[in-house]
């Protein structure tokens, strides 16, 4: 089967990439933890808003918690627990949001997912400035090679993850929720159970990245933590590379972390230019992605 | 005991009485065939039974069990599965994809993911759909989308299966093989069959019960014959003008 074709290619790639500690500088370990990073974040994306049409603009609003989690227990827990428990908070914060958001479709629900992370946001702002810090610094964080093994087993977890929902009967009840909602329930799939599972599932990697990329940044900002950019970025990496696919995210995130490594240092406002018009012209020309069936998914009756 | 009875059931959107007071029962194994003119109040009584839309008054029962307060993944598990009248296929996925989303789900339960496959692709080929099951349902011709509708149902497993105009904009050749198609399915599995069409003569020849609604209310019901012969519906659809 082709999906069990393409998870093996992808595994197969991650595992090759476990290499690059032992042969790279820092800088390109650096790097890689960026690629995995957004890998991770784009394919657990994918796995709620590619399968079920439900598009989060939110999902940084996890990245942010996990984030926040490991920081503010640093001094308390060793991040062997805080990462997995930042998984599980964000995991536990999806449920909780899940069953009244979830009512809302289409544009109403894209407008929605983004109040609520901007929401948490001024929320932990506040919480933050009432307890005295404007950020937070974080001591002896593990060390470049270590981030790096945490965020390659992140991004392995979040394809496998992805594979394991699409091969189930989650995977085919969320592609019928996001043809046709109404017509999903009618033959038996139990709507409201398999949005909230998905997006729990979804939230649940984007909370440790976000726990592992405070270590690395060693502080924590709110601004920086929540910042609405993280969600942008990883729906336009899923976008093109397509988000009903387990190689189309992975493909997304490298394309759109080389092309701002290009342009980054020199043109970064030409940067988002460049992401806004090709996630535009993904969109409305090559709706399925890099890997999407021929651009044929929205066609209508002949 | 029938398999389904209604018992007053009523339905209320604002100030239409779409359906109003309506009982009857249908036994199982048998096709029921259901008559009215536009706005009778057909596909009202199927989003009712399917649980798409709540009665504002009387109960749905199935196989000797309220439906009441169920929701329509429920109530398909129970064994109760309809088409739309305004076809809703899963437009971006495989006609296959579709018939194997109605297997996976419904009332059945496959040991193995390729055992749903296999019954899938058989509910596939018996629809007559075969040579398209790799295309997007959302590229079918109208009538290819019909077929793929009852496929679908079918694909649940459900004992009861309702058909809204399947036969509707068909072509005279193509409603004579839809025809074939749902007597074959329906005595092969020993199905229910409710089934709204305003093509009389196909209503007529596949029906062994008819029953008539007008204006939300049951006016009719019997054999072919019975309906064919009842004064009102002879007043209301062959002629004498009221
Ligand atoms: N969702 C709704 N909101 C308001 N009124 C509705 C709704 N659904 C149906 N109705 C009204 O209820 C009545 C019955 O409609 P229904 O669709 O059940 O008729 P029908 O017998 O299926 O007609 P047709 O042969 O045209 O398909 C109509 O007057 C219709 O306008
Ligand atoms: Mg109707």
């Amino acid at each position: 089967m082709s999906e069990r074709r393409d998870a093996v290619l992808v595994l197969g790639a991650l595992g090759a990439g476990a290499a690059v500690p032992a042969i790279g500088s820092d800088y390109w370990t650096g790097f890689a933890i960026t690629a995995l990073m957004w890998i991770a974040l784009a394919q657990s994306w994918s796995v709620f808003s590619g399968l079920s049409g439900y598009v989060s603009f939110g999902h940084v609003v996890f990245y942010g918690l996990g984030a926040y989690l490991v920081v503010a227990t640093w001094d308390r827990l060793s991040p062997a627990l805080s990462v997995p428990l930042a998984a599980l908070a964000a995991a536990a914060f999806a449920l909780a949001i899940g069953a009244p958001v979830l009512r809302v479709r289409g544009p109403y629900f894209v407008i929605l997912s983004f109040g609520i992370a901007e929401l948490v946001k001024f929320v932990v702002i506040a919480a933050e400035a009432a307890a005295g810090h404007a950020s937070r610094l974080i001591l002896r964080t593990p060390d470049l090679a270590a981030l790096f093994y945490l965020m390659l087993a992140l991004a392995a977890a979040a394809t496998a993850l992805a594979w394991a929902v699409r091969s189930t009967r989650l995977g085919h009840g969320l592609r019928a929720i996001r043809e046709d909602e109404v017509a999903a329930e009618t033959i038996g799939v139990p709507v409201a159970r398999y949005k909230l599972a998905a997006l729990a599932l979804s939230a649940a990697v984007p909370g440790a990245v976000g726990g592992t990329m405070a270590m690395r940044a060693t502080y924590f900002e709110p601004l920086q933590a929540f910042d609405p950019m993280v969600s942008f970025t990883m729906i336009a990496m899923a976008v093109i590379g397509g988000s009903d696919d387990l190689r189309g995210p992975v493909l997304g995130a490298l394309v759109l972390v080389y092309l701002s490594e290009l342009l980054w240092a020199g043109a970064p406002q030409l940067y988002m230019v460049i992401l806004g018009a090709l996630v535009l012209g993904f969109a409305l020309f090559v709706p399925g992605g890099l890997c999407g069936r021929a651009g044929a998914r929205r066609a209508r009756p002949a | 005991m029938s398999l389904l009875e209604l018992v007053a059931v009523s339905k209320r959107y604002g100030g239409v009485l779409a359906l109003d007071q309506v009982s009857f029962t249908v036994e199982a194994g048998t096709i029921v065939g259901v008559m009215g003119a536009n706005g009778a109040g057909k596909t009202t009584l199927f989003a009712l039974i399917a649980g798409n839309e709540r009665p504002s008054g009387g109960e749905v029962r199935f196989a000797g069990r309220s439906l009441a307060g169920l929701r329509p993944d429920q109530i398909a598990r129970r064994g109760v599965a309809r088409t739309f009248q305004v076809v809703r296929p899963f437009a971006g996925l495989s006609v296959r994809e579709n018939v194997l989303a109605g297997a996976l789900f419904g009332t059945r339960a496959f040991a193995s993911a390729a055992l749903a496959r296999r019954a899938a692709d058989a509910i596939v080929e018996e629809a007559g759909l075969g040579g398209q099951a790799d295309r997007l349902a959302g590229t079918l011709t109208l009538s290819g989308q019909k077929r793929l509708e009852v496929a679908r149902a079918i694909a649940t497993g459900a004992r009861l299966v309702m058909l809204d105009e399947v036969m509707a904009g068909l072509l005279p050749a193509e409603v004579d093989e839809m025809l074939a198609t749902l007597h074959a399915l329906q005595r092969a599995r020993g199905l229910t069959l409710l089934v709204i069409e305003h093509v009389m003569q196909a209503l007529m020849r596949l029906s062994q019960r008819i029953v008539v609604l007008h204006l939300g209310a049951l006016i009719a019901q019997g054999s072919p014959e019975e309906v064919a012969a009842d004064p009102e519906v002879q007043r209301l659809y062959f002629g004498e003008t009221a």
